[in-house]
């Protein structure tokens, strides 16, 4: 008994390292990937700049010369600059060239500034003048046409499932099929995007309508399974009890289940919603990979989204890219994180409220 | 009767009905020393049965306590409760009759000191249908036998044929016999606690017929009607 | 003696399976009357059928009267919600809404518009509290949360809530199975109370709380009702072999 007892926890001890181990490791990859992401991400944040009246004309970025008026002193610098200033890299630079570079680094004539472009910019060619606003508002268009389409149609199905439908064939029939949609890869989701809203409906292409009802599709099996769940998981005795005193079964439902369940129904929404503003696959099938300069203006305008943009930086040749996708990145995960962090504050003030 | 899924109140109510009939049988055999003891004149008989009366109020207390126990452990209903209660009761009505029996033997001791006289054939022939009637009901309770509890409580009249005829017997002794009033009147004594023998085990019968029946019992009841069930 | 509801010959089906089997048993007005049997003996399914929350129940089936001062619940003609305010429920656990003390007596009575102005409501909740044994302990904190009172409390908030709406019959589905012995005593003393206002059935698999709050007791097994009668009576002298082994712990 005691030889056996001492085993039992040895093994306990062994399985607790394990379990630390793995996660030391998960928490290492992950440590790396995101330094790797901010280290070459925040640069793009912070554009070179050098003095008009010092740097030789080749310096100067060939698209900002057009676009800047004579009056400014700091003048964006060019590719090549920029990309010895901020790594060294010294690229198809002369010799000559980077002397000039050491130059004016000692007599404070070329500097870092803070690139309020890349956030209210939109796409470019050129790697110092692309921003993501253009990608920012076409996601937040296209979700809000996610919004409009899975919120209602997901709750309002999952609502029926759940407390009114009578269990029969049909029924159970559609729900396996729901919770299978729930696990189909999204790449269909955009398949069925093309034909059905593209081919068939004939709405314009690369626009947040299409895209937005495409992302719809897809996060709807996803909301009806977490509402399901939450509205599952409240207690029959708390209908019971309204019942019980006589309530109505639709105020049964909207005083008591759906208050008791919206702490779950919140989470899995914005989760959903999390998945869908990072979602890239059906957005390449229904054609929203298009390069596109202006940011869009109505749900029906030529748009792009932050991750498909992402994808298209990361295939382009210029090196200034590199750090500009990763720089889109950070936005996009800073928005995941916020969104994920409403989530949970949700979650956490309803959850005090019906503390059960 | 079906078992209680619970073993071990039937064994406490086992023990309950055991402690019962041990304090029976001990005052069964008092009763008979008793009236060996008097008939015989043995006063070391009649001083070793009043020192075991002890034993007997010793069981009373101990089936007080274990019937209490099962009140307050067990909360018997129905007839679990009714056994209890009727043990309680019959407890104390046994302890009363080996009070009985230990009186008579005092008599053994008084009529002792008293000058001789002629003896009264008619104790030990009292003395058997009282005997009978408590052993009968001790049984009737061990077995929950209706009738037989029944049968004890109507032996009790015979009983007060019986004591009538010795009475009238002993004040003719008295009559006829005045020097020797003392010990008949102690005779008469032994007589009245035999009698009493009786009555008392017409009390248990009656508690047994409250147990097995839950309806208390109505002597009215009984004299209308000999056997109701 | 008149019944408060009389139950006529029901019988009740989920689906194939018989759980009742043409149970007769009137209720006698402002008394309590418990339901007492093994699991699955029907006690609970009875109760229910009372105020009709067996029919949400899926495949069931229920043939017979429940006469509720001689109407029957069952009658196409009857409102569920309207019989629900008549025959209030309390249930096995505790269950407040989770909102505050005020709020679940309040419930009631706002969804069947039972006062004129917030002074009347504000009566009703003090009363139904009152009358509930949790007045004084809680008038302090009416606002806060039910969820944070004791298991016993929580309990006779639920009766407060349940005679708040003013019913005439009250069922009981074992309501002290989650509680301390004290708790446990302050619910029976509070049913003999409320016997005065409203018949009560309780069911109960305690047995000394069924001989403690009752008047009347019912002994259902495997669907019947084997035993009704007065409460003493059944506890001390039972007619039935089942019934006597059933409360003596001989059950086999």
């Amino acid at each position: 008994m005691k030889k056996t007892l001492r085993k039992r926890h040895r093994r306990e001890k062994y399985f607790k390292g394990l379990g630390f181990a793995s996660l030391c490791l998960a928490l290492l990859f992950l440590g790396t990937v995101f330094g790797n992401i901010i280290i070459t991400g925040v640069p793009a944040f912070f554009r070179t700049e050098v003095l008009r009246e010092a740097a030789p004309s080749d310096f100067l970025n060939p698209h900002a010369q057009y676009a800047l008026d004579g009056e400014k002193k700091w003048i964006t610098a060019s590719d090549e600059v920029s990309l010895y200033y901020k790594n060294g890299e010294t690229g198809n630079l002369t010799p000559e060239q980077i002397k000039t570079i050491q130059s004016l680094e000692a007599h404070d004539q070329i500097r870092l500034a803070f690139n309020g472009a890349f956030l209210t910019h939109s796409d470019s060619r050129e790697p110092e003048l692309a921003g993501i606003w253009g990608g920012l508002l076409g996601s937040l268009l296209t979700l809000i046409i996610t919004f409009l389409t899975a919120f209602p149609l997901g709750i309002g199905a999952a609502i029926y499932l759940e407390e009114f439908a009578t269990k029969n064939r049909l029924v159970h029939l559609i729900e396996v099929n729901i919770n299978n949609l729930a696990a189909v890869p999204s790449i269909l989701f955009g398949l069925l995007g093309l034909v059905a809203f593209i081919h068939f409906m004939g709405l314009p292409r690369p626009s947040a309508l299409v895209g937005g009802l495409t992302l719809g599709l897809m996060s709807l099996p996803v909301i009806v399974v977490a509402t399901r769940a939450s509205l599952a998981a409240v207690p029959y005795a708390l209908k019971e009890a309204a019942m019980g005193l006589g309530a109505m079964p639709l105020q049964v439902l909207f005083h008591h289940v759906i208050p008791a369940a919206l702490p779950g129904i919140v989470t899995g929404i914005i989760l959903s919603f999390a998945r869908a503003l990072g979602e890239t696959a059906p957005l390449l099938m229904i054609g929203m990979v298009a390069f596109i300069a202006t940011p869009p203006s109505s749900f029906l305008d030529p748009t792009t989204v932050l991750p498909v943009q992402i994808f298209n930086w990361s295939r382009s040749p210029e090196m200034g890219f590199v750090e500009n996708t990763s720089g889109a990145i950070l936005v996009l995960l800073f928005v995941l994180v916020l969104l994920n962090s409403i989530a949970i504050t949700i979650r956490k003030k309803f959850e005090l409220q019906n503390a059960f | 009767m079906i078992k209680h899924i619970v073993k071990a109140y039937d064994d406490e109510l086992k023990a309950l009905h055991a402690l019962i009939g041990h304090m029976g049988e001990l005052t069964l055999s008092q009763i008979n020393n008793a009236i060996k003891s008097v008939m015989a004149f043995d006063v070391d008989l009649a001083q070793e049965l009043i020192a075991r009366d002890r034993e007997v109020n010793l069981l009373e207390t101990k089936v007080d306590e274990l019937a209490v126990r099962i009140l307050a452990l067990r909360q018997p209903v129905a007839y679990d409760l009714r056994t209890v209660v009727a043990s309680l009761k019959i407890s104390n009505q046994v302890e009363r009759i080996a009070d009985y029996a230990s009186n008579i033997a005092k008599f053994t001791l008084a009529l002792k000191d008293l000058p001789s006289f002629p003896k009264i054939k008619e104790l030990p022939i009292l003395i058997k249908m009282p005997e009978q009637m408590f052993q009968s009901a001790l049984i009737a309770f061990e077995t929950s036998d209706l009738n037989l509890a029944l049968k004890v409580w109507h032996m009790d009249q015979e009983v007060d044929v019986y004591y009538k005829a010795y009475l009238q017997k002993i004040f003719e002794a008295m009559i006829n016999d005045p020097k020797n009033v003392g010990a008949y009147t102690q005779l008469l004594f032994a007589a009245k606690n035999i009698e009493r023998i009786g009555d008392q085990s017409q009390n248990i019968a009656e508690a047994v017929y409250t147990m097995i029946t839950g309806k208390p019992f109505q002597e009215s009841d009984m004299l209308k009607n000999a056997h109701p069930i | 003696m008149p019944f408060k509801i009389d139950v006529k010959n029901l019988s009740l089906f989920y689906g194939d399976k018989q759980a009742l089997f043409k149970v007769s048993l009137g209720l006698p007005k402002l008394q309590t009357t418990a339901l007492i049997g093994p699991s699955g003996c029907g006690k609970s399914s009875f109760l229910r059928c009372l105020n009709r929350m067996n029919d949400s129940v899926p495949n069931i089936h229920i043939d017979g009267k429940v006469l509720l001062d001689g109407n029957d619940i069952y009658a196409p003609s009857v409102d569920v919600v309207e019989l629900r305010s008549h025959v209030g429920m309390v249930f096995q656990k505790p269950n407040p809404f989770p909102r505050s003390i005020y709020e679940n007596v309040a419930y009631g009575p706002r969804i069947h518009k039972l006062f004129k102005n917030k002074s009347a409501l504000d009566e009703i909740v003090e009363t139904s509290l009152t009358r509930a044994g949790l007045w004084e302990e809680i008038k302090d904190r009416l606002h806060q949360p039910a969820t944070r009172l004791s298991g016993g409390q929580q309990q006779r908030l639920c009766i407060a809530r349940a005679i708040a709406i003013s019913p005439e019959v009250i069922l009981m589905d074992e309501p002290c199975s989650a509680l301390d012995p004290i708790a446990t005593a302050k619910i029976e003393e509070l049913i003999d109370e409320l016997r005065e206002k409203f018949t009560i059935v309780i069911v109960t698999h305690n047995l000394q709380q069924a001989a403690r709050v009752s008047q009347k007791t019912a002994f259902f097994h495997s669907g019947h009702i084997v035993e009704a009668g007065e409460t003493g009576e059944l506890f001390t002298m039972p007619k039935d072999e089942r019934t006597q082994g059933y409360i003596t712990g001989r059950y086999g």
